[in-house]
């Protein structure tokens, strides 16, 4: 690959702006796992129930 | 029957008393149709070759501008609860309604059109297809935008949500309504575009009310 | 794989847990070797010269972009027929991933415009209805955020889902009745592919991975979705117990 093409500039920025980008995806998606892995582990250790002790009346 | 009528006079009746529908579409219309030429300046030639996608942009606007209140009234004093337990099936009230909305607002709007087209040099042989077109274009938009306004209608600040979700909807009626205006392509594809600006609306009318019920239902449980 | 079977979100976890490596994984690897494919071994083009390397990466977005619009459909039209817990869920995760693809379309496809056609932007059929899409993705989005109650949020959303589904190719058809610039169909034609195998094979390769890498990204996004509302349920029995 010829590194100093002319318009080399349009191939960088197209690669660098998707490699930037789905970094970023990437990176929020998994502090976004690791928050939700937090916030359940501590639910879980205060022993919280998942269902409600009294049942739902039935709703339309 | 008589109930289907009942419904749409009840709007009409209600849209005419509190006059505020059709009078604000009308004010925005004349507005966006007075500036444009303000705007893009007195170059005539210009402004007639733009004239029929302008008074198209301008009736859209005008036309989800004012949809907002299809539902809102009735959504919050609870009439609208009532309507579904009522005679008629959501879907139909939904129809209606949005019939009702065309009837104050669309249709008026298609009619001034030519009027204002004036004010950007319209060439007089487009009237004719101009109002056969808006006029045919503007049921599309108005049940599009009752579907806006039923996808909404719980959310406060719902301006940019119904922009995000109709005018994309729009694109397709703009393209042909100006196509079939005879604007940008001459009168050639003007016939054809017609006839899809009709399935359009057909289509429209079959499809918008199932959706927007359900949205409403989503709302109202 | 029966989808039924892991219908049951607790058997889904168990199946993303085991997955989620060799997804990871094998995204990597393959759009590793479509980078090798494609910015090492092939040539440049004829005409265009390096610039035709971005197809490699603009291609695989939009086909992305237009693929997970069509799953998000497709698994709200199984929440309103099936009642599959999991369908909503899985196209409310997959969204933000569908508009970043669309963004990096269009993005992408207008670095590679402006040296190829001298435009940085048209309106031709592809591209405004790439543009649309991208503007459903956020009215998508939008509706989860505007609405809090997720039941009713979901009802609103599978309704967007499936009416905006029907509009992309609508868009499509109306904006071709005009001129169109962009490219036309040259892989899924009738007589098969016209471009050469040189590039053909990078930008499948870099198809596959791009795909593999949504599915990587989906079954994290879907667990997260999964054990949040897991975590709704206890902060609300929480609630009430104290």
């Amino acid at each position: 690959m010829d590194l100093t093409a002319p318009h080399d500039g349009f191939v960088y920025a197209a690669y660098g702006l998707s490699f930037v980008v789905l970094a970023v995806t990437i990176a929020l998606n998994a502090r976004r796992a690791q928050v939700t892995a937090r916030r359940l582990a501590e639910l879980e250790g205060r022993h919280v129930p998942r269902r409600r002790a009294t049942p739902r009346s039935v709703s339309a | 029957m008589k109930v289907l009528a009942a419904l749409v006079r009840r709007d009409l009746t209600l849209a005419l008393r509190q006059g505020t529908g059709a009078g604000t579409a009308l004010g925005f219309f004349l507005t966006v149709m007075v500036l444009i030429p303000l705007g893009i300046g007195p170059d005539q030639a210009l402004l007639q070759r733009i004239a029929p996608g302008a008074l198209w942009i301008a009736l859209l606007l005008s036309v989800l501008l004012s949809s907002d209140r299809i539902f809102q009234a009735d959504f919050e004093d609870g009439s609208l609860e009532l309507m579904t337990m009522g005679p008629a099936a959501l879907e139909i009230v939904v129809t209606m309604k949005g019939l009702a909305h065309w009837l104050t607002t669309g249709l008026p709007l298609a009619i001034a059109a030519p009027l204002l087209g004036f004010l950007l040099n319209l060439d007089a042989a487009l009237i004719g297809p101009l109002v056969l077109a808006m006029g045919l274009g503007s049921v599309a938009l108005s049940l599009l935008a009752s579907l806006g306004a039923a996808v909404t209608v719980g959310i406060r600040r719902g301006g940019l949500l119904v922009s995000l979700l109709i005018l994309p909807l729009y694109v397709p009626v703009v393209i042909f309504g100006v196509a079939a205006s005879g604007g940008a392509g001459g009168v050639n594809i003007a016939g054809p575009s017609l006839m899809i600006l009709a399935a359009i609306a057909l289509v429209a009318l079959v499809t918008v009310p199932f959706a927007a019920a359900a949205a409403l239902r989503a709302y109202l449980h | 794989m029966k989808i039924e079977k892991y219908a049951n979100p607790a058997r889904f976890l168990a199946l993303q847990e085991r997955m989620q490596p060799w997804l990871t994984g094998s995204a990597a690897f393959i759009i590793a070797i479509g980078l090798y494919l494609g910015l090492v071994v092939a040539p440049p083009d004829y005409q265009q010269g390096e610039t035709v390397r971005i197809m490699f990466i603009h291609v695989p977005s939009a086909w992305n972009a237009m693929m997970i619009y069509t799953s998000m459909a497709l698994c709200s039209i199984i929440a309103i027929v099936l009642r599959h817990p999991l369908a909503d869920m899985a196209a409310k995760a997959a969204a933000p991933f569908g508009a970043v693809f669309a963004f990096l379309a269009l993005a992408t496809g207008s670095l590679w415009g402006k040296p190829m056609w001298g435009t940085w932007w048209v309106w031709d059929a592809r591209l405004t209805s790439t543009f649309v899409l991208f503007l459903l993705y956020l009215g998508y989005i939008a509706v989860w955020q505007a609405i809090e109650e997720p039941r009713r949020a979901a009802a609103i959303a599978r309704i967007v889902a499936i009416v905006g589904f029907i509009n992309v190719p609508i868009i499509k058809f109306s904006v071709d009745w005009w001129n169109s610039l962009h490219q036309g169909e040259s892989i899924f034609r009738a007589g098969g592919p016209t471009i050469y195998p040189t590039i053909l094979w990078p930008l499948l390769v870099m198809g596959l991975g791009y795909t593999v890498m949504f599915f990587a990204l989906e079954f994290s996004a879907l667990r997260t979705e999964v054990l949040a509302r897991r975590i709704r349920q206890m902060e609300i029995a929480e609630a009430q117990g104290s």
